[in-house]
């Protein structure tokens, strides 16, 4: 027994975008996955609540877009305030903009806070970026490399710290 | 200040959740879903079956180092708020909101706990969130539609049309902005 649809309660045949409505009676449907978008809801879950608003401390790794081997890093999450992008189930991930080619090991390493009206932003920094490092001359930019549908995961991130991590 | 060029390189965290587990002590956490079905639904009990075998996967086993508590809003706007008022009051690190009714339920009630969603029809239309790329404030999710999927829609309406003649009605909801945005689809404008 289909309950509550406009259509149902006129009697009319109808195409619903849930399936259990058809289950139910209805004539056909055409819509998402309902259980799959469900899953998918619960990474974020567990990405967004238990990790980003943990405030727990993350491993990274910075892998140069020019020369030199990736370098590893332990970064700490503070407080509220930018949209960050979510990889797979958790991971995140910023482009980063540094004002040489050359990025020496471990000069990454520093506070990082977002970008206030005083900073001098160049080209290809947008909003949401975070700037520090070594003579604060690093900018974190943000990047989502989920689907065009999900959405960016928001937190209220108001600084970063990274720690060099050479050994692991 | 030198011009930065894009040249640094990406700094990521891969892998990040499992390894952070890892590093700390069980901790038990709480989730609290809002479910616009009703307490008998077997959709319903799909929805959680199927959140709660993806949060096993990821590590969280209800019982263990999770909680779950459900409430069932049944997309009726009084048990939905009571739900809702219900999970607030559990404090939950986390709460998952199936639907419209849902979410802007939860969000009524907290604006500060973290709230995932699904099977939202339009976020931004609904203020849910403030755009799909910067949702701002403590949502984030799903959206149920591509906004694509309005032209497959009346696509099917024109296959529909051909084979069993005009349709009696149109059911457009207000959300749906691309349906008057766009003239490809079909050139009908609502």
């Amino acid at each position: 027994m289909i309950q509550g649809t406009a259509a149902s309660l006129h009697k009319l045949p109808a195409v619903y975008a849930y399936r259990d409505i058809v289950i139910d009676g209805g004539l056909v449907s055409y819509g998402p996955d309902w259980l799959d978008q469900f899953r998918r809801a619960a990474e974020y879950v567990d990405s967004v609540g238990f990790v980003i608003f943990g405030h727990q401390s993350m491993e990274c790794q910075f892998v140069p877009s020019h020369q030199g081997a990736p370098q590893r890093y332990e970064g700490a999450l503070n407080t509220v305030g930018i949209d960050i992008g979510v990889v797979g189930t958790g991971g995140l991930a910023w482009a980063v903009l540094a004002p040489t080619s050359g990025v020496p090991a471990g000069a990454l390493a520093g506070e990082y806070v977002g970008a206030s009206g005083d900073v001098a932003l160049g080209a290809g920094v947008g909003a949401n970026v975070l700037i520090g490092g070594s003579q604060r001359s690093f900018a974190l930019q943000p990047v989502s490399v989920e689907g065009s549908v999900a959405l960016d995961v928001t937190l209220g991130l108001s600084a970063l710290q990274l720690r060099y991590a050479p050994g692991r | 200040m030198r011009r930065r060029e894009f040249i640094g390189g990406v700094l990521s965290t891969a892998a990040w959740p499992l390894a952070a587990r890892a590093q700390q002590p069980e901790q038990m956490r709480r989730v609290g879903v809002l479910m616009n079905r009703a307490a008998d639904s077997s959709e319903g009990q799909a929805r959680v079956t199927a959140i709660q075998q993806r949060l096993q996967q990821l590590g969280w086993s209800n019982g263990q180092n999770l909680l779950i508590d459900v409430r069932w809003g049944a997309e009726d706007p009084d048990l939905e708020r009571k739900g809702a008022a219900e999970l607030a009051a559990l404090a939950p690190d986390v709460v998952l909101a199936g639907g419209t009714l849902s979410v802007i339920a939860m969000l009524h009630e907290s604006r500060t706990i973290p709230v995932v969603f699904a099977g939202v029809a339009d976020p931004v239309g609904l203020g849910v969130v403030a755009s799909l790329s910067h949702p701002g404030g403590n949502a984030t999710g799903f959206s149920s539609y591509e906004y694509s999927l309005a032209g497959k829609l009346l696509e099917l309406h024109g296959a529909w049309r051909e084979a069993c003649g005009d349709p009696s009605r149109f059911l457009c909801p207000a959300g749906h902005r691309e349906f008057r945005r766009d003239p490809r689809h079909g050139g009908i404008a609502s």
